[in-house]
């Protein structure tokens, strides 16, 4: 199965700085702010480590504020030298002090409630159909599912996207180049889904350490969506044809995970068993298997390797390049 | 051990998507009946059966308040270990708290190894000690902390890291904080999985068999999907490991790319290909578990990855103070995992001329069926006070040269070669690579070259090799013939390639 209705747990790590976050058991949309917190400047040691805290780790306080009480029973407050989000307590008491240089945020990727929740990570459970890739780069997104090619085998086209597109979920059919991520980008396209992406184009894109794990990031880059892998992959029918019923449909593509949520209706796509992927004898590429398959016994590749095969199309395959849309990789 | 025979019990050799399965027994000394290929589905052990593999993988953390040695003993031991190490940070570097933190939390390590050998460093080792509890916290699962250094702030550090667990030891420069920076990397890689031997405790204890047999020093090399191994035994038992995690020619492919560059890589193809096509087949195979290569392109481009990934574990392995010259100069090397399953020998043998770049006499060996690293993994679980000689037979009967490697680093040396069925002369040029026909025990003399001994030529006979020092052109005109040059002269290329 390549698209699945069901409960899904989806895990938002929280960065260094966090001033506030939601509690177990809050509600929450794709898109809504779980987290929020500080882009914090050089910190600052507080003198003293006070007797009583009369504000949290975490908290946002202006300068001049109580934070906390030192000195006995005739003590003094301790007061913020800076305005700033106080963002650790050592082990002996002493108290940092950091100012605040910038803001951020962690939304939600899906629509749910909130499992668990500190200031590391925040988790949030919820119901949606989801369709796992093997690798998804740039930050978390949120918008309505476009469908921007005719057909699965096509690539998605710069010319295709334009302004009118911002805020989508672009779904490009084999492949999306470097041209379109960028332009897609430029046009405020919320993220681009495709059966592959090619590597070096994101590398042009997201630099030369990214790797095929996948790249999830906080800052203003451009969000992408691998499904089968990378080259060209062009999408099986029973993958494609759902989206083509989620159109216009809001999801969400959590990169962490390489997963795409769309919030739709348990019975508004029939999901249908997606054939099993190929690799190609140069590993430059990706295919659906159409047709059966037989199986040949050992076999002889042109590489010299002797190994078990199947006939794919028409041609040997080693069993090994031959795997399940859905196997974990 | 128990004296007399005890039923058959199975050890898989794990790649990554399927395992070898070599049946044995264990009869005072450990001997291997058969094997089969499993696949995943059934590929669950046996009651009480092993299974080598290389574990999960471990992020560390390295937080250093002690001096460059300290560093240095700490990385090489991490690299014994088989740690990946995700991120550095010395108490000398300037860097705020919330830099800190926010850096130790970004890398989510599973173990921080926190250095304080220099006990004038105790506040900076306070500092970093304070960073990790604001990074990592509230981390889920919290990461273990190993504490080495100087008594007094090692104290003061537990005080401070109270809410997790903290492990001291002693000085990784020293054996026993090496053995117990090792141990604790190889527990968490293990996990609950008794019956796993972590790939490199195999190995170690194949090339300590391998050097008793030999009586001279020994190097397994080892390349799987995800990790690189270099492991050197003298016959006295010690051992020098380097085990770069993360590294390969499967899952690991990207990183090797990653870090050696697309360039490096690309140079060791013998025809012209262009990089992001190349980069292509690499994310595919990274993404793809024990892939076979089909196409004469996939296979190319698992050697040169291969290549490099030796190359770069070598590499690491200076940059933490391993020396890695006793590595290239073992009269005994034997390759594992990948690069022993290429479909020609002469694969394997270009790989080991290359990556490993041997600078002494030597026989290259090569475990193309998983035994020899199934009876290290044996050997490793063996109770008997030598672990090395309960495997010694079966090593030696199964253990067979391929070829006999002789580097020749002058101008023109000229070498005389007497075999069984005579002697000769060879006058070398400079750059050239040679092989000579010739069969059984060979000894050697090379005249304006340091090299004299003898060894046991395997089926791909012996091997001149003058490509001292070996570089290879930067312009693909030049590198392409050459890089092909040398395929050709041992016979590594299939019929179908272009």
């Amino acid at each position: 199965m390549s698209w699945r209705y069901g409960r899904w747990s989806v895990e938002h790590a929280v960065p260094f700085g966090a001033s506030d976050h939601l509690a177990a058991g809050d509600r929450v949309s794709a898109g809504d702010v779980v987290a929020r917190g500080g882009q914090l400047g050089t910190p600052v040691r507080l003198a003293g480590p006070p007797d009583e805290l009369r504000v949290s780790v975490g908290a946002e306080v202006r300068r001049g504020t109580p934070i906390a009480r030192r000195g006995g029973r005739f003590g003094r407050p301790l007061t913020a030298p800076i305005d700033g989000l106080l963002v650790h307590r050592e082990a002996d008491g002493r108290l940092w002090l950091a100012p605040v240089l910038g803001r951020w945020e962690v939304r939600s990727a899906i629509d749910g409630v909130v499992a668990r929740s500190d200031d590391a990570s925040v988790v949030v459970e919820g119901d949606a159909w989801c369709l796992e890739g093997v690798a998804a780069y740039g930050p978390d997104a949120v918008g309505a599912l476009v469908l921007a090619v005719d057909a699965p085998v096509d690539e998605l086209q710069p010319q295709r996207i334009d302004v009118r597109s911002r805020g989508a979920i672009l779904v490009g059919g084999a492949r999306v180049a470097a041209e379109a991520i960028t332009r897609a980008y430029a046009c405020g396209v919320a993220a681009c889904v495709a059966g592959a992406m090619p590597a070096g184009g994101l590398r042009a894109v997201y630099g030369e350490d990214v790797g095929a794990d996948g790249l999830a990031t906080r800052d203003d880059r451009p969000t992408v969506l691998c499904l089968m892998g990378f080259g060209t992959a062009a999408l099986p029918d029973e993958v494609f044809r759902p989206f083509v019923a989620f159109s216009g449909k809001r999801a969400a593509v959590h990169t962490a995970s390489a997963r795409l949520f769309v919030f739709a209706p348990p019975h508004d796509a029939v999901a249908g068993a997606a054939p099993a992927l190929v690799l190609a004898d140069d590993h430059g590429g990706i295919r659906p298997l159409t047709g059966d398959a037989a199986v040949l016994g050992p076999q002889v590749f042109p590489s010299e390797v002797i190994a078990d095969a199947i006939l794919a199309d028409g041609a040997p395959v080693p069993v090994a390049n031959v795997i399940a849309f859905d196997v974990r990789r | 051990m128990t004296a007399g025979a005890t039923a058959p019990a199975t050890i898989d050799v794990g790649h990554e998507a399927w395992a070898r399965r070599w049946t044995y027994r264990e009869d005072g000394r450990f001997t291997l009946e058969a094997a089969e290929l499993v696949r995943p589905e059934d590929a669950a052990r046996r009651d009480g059966g092993l299974a080598v593999g290389s574990g999960r993988a471990v992020r560390v953390a390295l937080l250093v308040a002690g001096d460059d040695r300290a560093e240095a003993g700490a990385r090489a031991a991490l690299l014994a270990g088989g740690a990946q190490l995700v991120a550095t940070l010395r108490a000398g570097d300037r860097g705020t708290l919330s830099e800190r933190a926010a850096a130790l939390r970004a890398a989510r390590p599973d173990l921080a190894l926190l250095l304080a050998t220099d006990g004038r460093g105790a506040e900076g080792a306070t500092d970093l000690a304070e960073a990790l509890r604001a990074g990592c916290g509230r981390q889920q699962p919290a990461p273990g902390v190993l504490v080495a250094g100087e008594p007094r702030t090692t104290l003061r550090l537990h005080r401070v890291l109270d809410e997790l667990a903290v492990e001291v030891l002693s000085d990784p420069r020293r054996d026993d904080g090496h053995a117990a920076i090792v141990g604790r990397c190889r527990e968490l890689r293990r996990g609950a999985d008794e019956g796993l031997v972590l790939r490199d405790e195999a190995l170690a204890a194949l090339a300590r068999a391998l050097a008793r047999i030999a009586g001279a020093a020994a190097v397994a090399v080892d390349v799987t999907g995800d990790l690189t191994s270099v492991v050197r035994a003298d016959p006295g038992g010690r051992v020098a490991a380097v085990h770069a995690s993360g590294i390969g020619v499967g899952r690991g492919a990207d990183l090797v790319v990653a870090r050696a560059g697309l360039d490096r890589v690309r140079r060791w193809v013998p025809w012209p290909v262009d990089g992001p096509s190349l980069l292509e087949r690499v994310f595919n195979r990274a993404r793809w578990p024990d892939a076979v290569p089909a196409g004469v392109s996939a296979l190319v481009l698992e050697i040169a990855l291969a290549h490099e990934a030796i190359a770069h574990a070598l590499e690491t392995a200076d940059a933490a103070g391993i020396p890695s010259a006793p590595f290239r100069d073992a009269p005994l090397v034997v390759l594992c995992g990948r690069p022993a399953i290429l479909p020609r020998p002469a694969q394997t043998l270009l790989l080991a001329l290359d990556a490993i770049v041997p600078a002494t006499l030597c026989s290259v060996l090569r475990d193309g069926s998983d035994a020899l690293v199934a009876l290290g993994a044996l050997s490793s679980r063996a109770r008997d006070a030598d672990p090395a000689a309960a495997i010694a037979v079966e090593v030696e009967a199964r253990h067979k040269a391929i070829a006999l490697v002789a580097p020749l680093d002058a101008p023109r040396p000229t070498v005389r070669i007497r075999t069984e069925a005579g002697a000769r002369e060879e006058r070398v040029p400079r750059g050239a690579l040679t092989v000579i026909d010739a069969k059984g025990t060979v000894e050697l003399e090379a005249a304006g070259a340091p090299l004299r001994g003898s060894g046991v030529a395997g089926p791909l006979g012996l091997v001149l090799d003058a490509r001292r020092p070996l570089e290879l052109p930067p312009r693909d005109a030049e590198r392409v013939p050459l890089v092909r040059s040398w395929y050709d002269a041992l016979g590594a290329l299939p019929r179908m390639s272009p």
